[in-house]
């Protein structure tokens, strides 16, 4: 497009707008004929055209002045041909065609969006309270777009700040113009060529096609009085950049390879004979195999031999039991016959000599119990069950600290049987004690060297025992010296005690699932608290080593130590001792026994060498021996109340009968090997004139009492009608009452053995 | 006489599944074996079908890379991946080779 004709058709307009306010213009035949020969022809108005001569096509229709003077009209209409009319869309809520609303008759030529602002826009005024300097001439630029009347506006707004008053005459005059034009339904183009830049020509010039109109309106103005002191804004291009590059990571490339699959190749022909011949081939074959199956069949309907030997198997393991009833019967009957002699003598052999002896007695050794694998172990405790008086239970542990023994056994013996145990219960620690119960015959508790309780129930198999201690919150700290079963509780619960070397007496009671413990005692010594590693003050415990229980009195129970010292306690006072012994042995003591017959009379033997024999209320001992060598155990006989056994270090048994002789023992008989080995523990048979001895190879030896040793009081014409029991006790009585009176009398002195 | 021998031997004419090679583990080998009956009955007439429904069955189930060749008379060298092997014929007339290789 010349940049000349929208000039001048733009002056023109603005001089007779209203003429060109109608929509119809007029062209004649010759113009348009014109304007086929340029763009320039377009325009429409031949005036100017008029004195320049046209180059005509010689083919060019010849026509004549008439028709070439006819009008023709064109008619420029509202209505924008191109817009399709009529314009629908498929429905599919409504499963048929629906009419579109019109699209509307707007054609964006074009769209600058510009960087200035409305003045009185809200961020103009934001911008201008923000200090923007007012001396600067401010230029508003928007084209506004009114679609339903396809009017194109373009307002200009130009202003000066010397001169805003003229600017705004002439924009009010010129806006009144475009207000009468929109109201004729024109396009109209309204250009002001005021003293802007060429680009504003450019747009008017575009938009010759709709000639709109182009409208400068000037505005005063006035909001710049109210901004007095702006505050300034900072500048938004006053700016630096920082960046930063850090170091790339290096790269590094890695690969593996791995092996390929395993591969194999294979190759074959394919042919119709091949395969009917290998069909054939495998029919054949399964024929075959068909043919065998048949023979092999009636083979297999005949297994009733192995049924016939599983049957007898079965019948086996259930006659395994009676098998090992008539074993043992067996082997009881074996044992009858080696042991003939030895069971002849147990029940029937006195010693002929013992007559003639006045006041002496011996010792004849019977069986020997024995089991292989405690050969090393020491016996730490035997005890006869209540039930069977030929049965007794041996525990295997370790009596001294250096001992290389790490586990225990209990073994059941009975007299019938003396080459191998009834029961054999291995036990990972040292057994050290053990009790059958007087009620509950099946019954053995067993305590061990790491402070272990367990009760075992001897009628089922040794393997797990009924109740056992809690290795964590209730053993003992050290090893168990005594176990001895109590009184039931109220509740009818089986209890024991048990004493230990770390200075407690516990009480247990066999609950439903487990054992409950109470500590009744703690044997703390009566001496200042010593100052411990820390700083501490720390109160001695002694040690308790073994623990009698009072025959008729079963609150008040003894209770030997380490320290030689016997405390007489009751379980109703946990903290208090109703009596000390104190000093009553130098070493520790090692057994408490009451009398069988006189409750209040005690004896107690101890590594000091020595037995004492005690009354109850007394701190003095009633009698004192000193055989010269520590003596492990001491047991009153059950059939006499004189007569108490113990066993010492040098292998011997000496048995002591007070109503025969008060200042020696009335034998006094080796019984294994003085270099060998040492007795440990001793005990009386309830019924037969025997007792056991254990030593420290872990054998058992039995021995019978010959005549001299179980002499029974006679009663004499008066006391006919006393029984035994109360002869045995009178025996006794008489002899303490040489003993004790009178009060003042100093008891003997130690006589030395002579061996 | 002889062609009446020979009618009587042609009469028994097998179709059921003959395993010639496998070395396959025994559940694959069922499969497969099954697999292949199913696709000769099914395509009794069009060997490449059978080869194709062959192929794309094994793929899908023992990951990919299976060839199969389905047919009357061929021969064939083959390298294969071993455990994946199945060489059979069926419905007495046709051999199919299958085998896996990546």
């Amino acid at each position: 497009m010349p940049p000349s004709a929208p000039k001048k058709q733009s002056s023109k307009l603005s001089d007779n707008s209203k003429d060109i306010s109608l929509t119809k213009t007029k062209t004649s035949r010759q113009d348009l004929m014109v304007g086929n020969l340029g763009p320039a022809g377009a325009a429409g108005d031949t005036d100017w055209y008029r004195p320049k001569t046209f180059l005509k096509p010689e083919d060019q229709l010849q026509l004549s002045e008439a028709d070439l003077q006819e009008e023709i009209a064109r008619v420029l209409m509202v209505h924008n041909t191109r817009i399709p009319d009529s314009l629908v869309e498929w429905s599919w809520k409504w499963r048929e065609f629906v009419r579109l609303p019109d699209p509307p008759h707007l054609v964006t030529l074009l769209n600058i969006s510009g960087t200035m602002l409305l003045k009185e826009s809200e961020e103009a005024r934001v911008q201008m309270a923000g200090g923007v300097i007012s001396e600067f001439p401010i230029c508003f630029f928007f084209a506004e777009m009114k679609a339903p009347n396809s009017i194109y506006t373009l307002h200009i707004v130009a202003e000066a700040d010397d001169d805003p008053h003229a600017d705004k005459e002439k924009g009010d005059g010129l806006t009144d113009e475009l207000d009468e034009q929109e109201d004729e339904d024109d396009d109209t183009l309204i250009g002001d060529e005021d003293d802007d830049d060429a680009r504003e020509a450019d747009v008017s010039a575009d938009k010759k096609k709709t000639d709109g109109p182009t409208e400068a309106e000037g505005e005063l103005d006035e909001d710049e009085a109210e901004v007095a002191r702006p505050k300034k804004v900072p500048n938004q291009f006053n700016f630096c950049e920082r960046a930063a590059l850090t170091y790339d990571n290096p790269m590094r490339d890695v690969t593996t390879q791995t092996v390929p699959p395993p591969t194999a190749s294979f190759n074959g022909h394919v042919f119709q004979w091949i395969i009917f011949d290998e069909y054939q081939e495998d029919f054949l074959q399964q024929q075959k195999e068909k043919e065998k199956e048949r023979k092999v069949a009636p083979m297999t309907t005949q297994p009733k031999k192995e049924d016939a030997k599983r049957k007898v198997q079965s019948e086996a393991m259930a006659g395994t039991f009676r098998m090992l009833q008539a074993a043992k019967t067996l082997e009881r009957m074996v044992n009858q016959n080696i042991f003939d002699d030895i069971s002849q003598d147990y029940r029937y052999w006195n010693d002929p000599s013992d007559e003639f002896k006045d006041g002496e007695g011996s010792l004849l050794p019977l069986w020997r119990f024995s089991y292989e694998k405690t050969k090393k172990h020491d016996v730490t405790d035997m005890c006869f069950n209540s039930r069977y008086y030929d049965f007794f239970a041996v525990s295997f542990g370790s009596m001294s600290f250096e001992s290389t023994v790490a586990s225990g056994t209990v073994c059941l013996f009975s007299l019938k049987n003396p080459s191998y145990p009834e029961w054999i219960c291995p036990i990972e620690s040292p057994v050290m004690c053990l009790d059958f119960s007087m009620q509950h015959p099946h019954l053995l508790v067993i305590g061990t060297m790491d402070g272990t309780v367990a009760v075992y129930n001897v009628m089922l198999p040794p393997t797990a025992p009924q109740y056992k201690s809690n290795d964590v919150v209730q053993k003992h700290g050290g090893i168990v010296w005594e176990v001895r079963w109590a009184p039931d509780t109220e509740e009818g619960n089986l209890a024991f005690y048990s004493v230990s070397i770390d200075g407690k007496i516990n009480h247990w009671v066999l609950n439903q699932n487990d054992l409950g413990v109470t500590t009744v005692m703690t044997l703390y010594l009566d001496r200042d608290p010593i100052p411990g590693p820390d700083g501490t003050m720390i109160t001695l415990k002694g040690c308790g080593t073994c623990i009698a229980f009072h025959p008729t009195d079963k609150n008040i129970f003894l209770v030997g130590t380490e320290e030689g010292t016997i405390y007489k306690c009751n379980t109703a006072y946990s903290s208090v001792y109703m009596k000390t012994y104190k000093e009553a042995h130098n070493m520790p003591v090692y057994r408490i026994v009451f009398n069988k017959y006189n409750s209040s009379i005690f004896a107690s033997c101890s590594g000091d060498w020595r037995i004492k024999i005690w009354e109850d209320d007394r701190l003095e001992p009633l009698f004192m021996f000193d055989l010269g060598v520590p003596i492990g155990d001491v047991q009153w006989a059950p059939y006499s109340s004189t007569v108490l056994a113990c066993v010492s270090n040098d292998g011997k048994v000496t048995v002591f009968d007070l109503n025969v002789n008060k200042y020696r023992p009335i034998c006094s008989q080796a019984i294994v090997s003085k270099k060998r080995s040492k007795l440990t523990r001793l005990a009386f048979n309830q019924v037969l004139p025997f007792l056991v001895v254990g030593d420290d190879k872990g054998v058992v030896n039995t021995l019978k009492l010959s005549p001299n040793l179980r002499v029974r009081v006679k009663p004499t014409k008066k006391q006919l009608h006393l029984s035994q029991a109360e002869l045995e006790s009178l025996k006794l009585e008489r002899l303490l009452s040489f003993v004790r009176e009178p009060p003042v009398l100093t008891p003997p002195k130690d006589v030395a053995v002579t061996h | 006489m002889t062609e009446v021998k020979k009618d009587d031997v042609v009469k028994i004419l097998h179709t059921y599944p003959l395993c010639r090679k496998c070395d396959m583990s025994d559940e694959m080998k069922q499969e497969a074996m099954e697999l292949c009956v199913t696709a000769a009955e099914k395509y009794a007439d069009n060997y490449e079908s059978v080869s194709r429904m062959i192929k794309e069955t094994m793929d899908k189930k023992f990951g990919a890379s299976w060839h199969t060749v389905v047919g009357e008379g061929y021969g064939f060298e083959i390298t294969y991946q071993l455990k994946h092997l199945l060489y059979m014929y069926c419905a007495g007339n046709l051999a199919i080779c299958i085998w896996k290789s990546a």
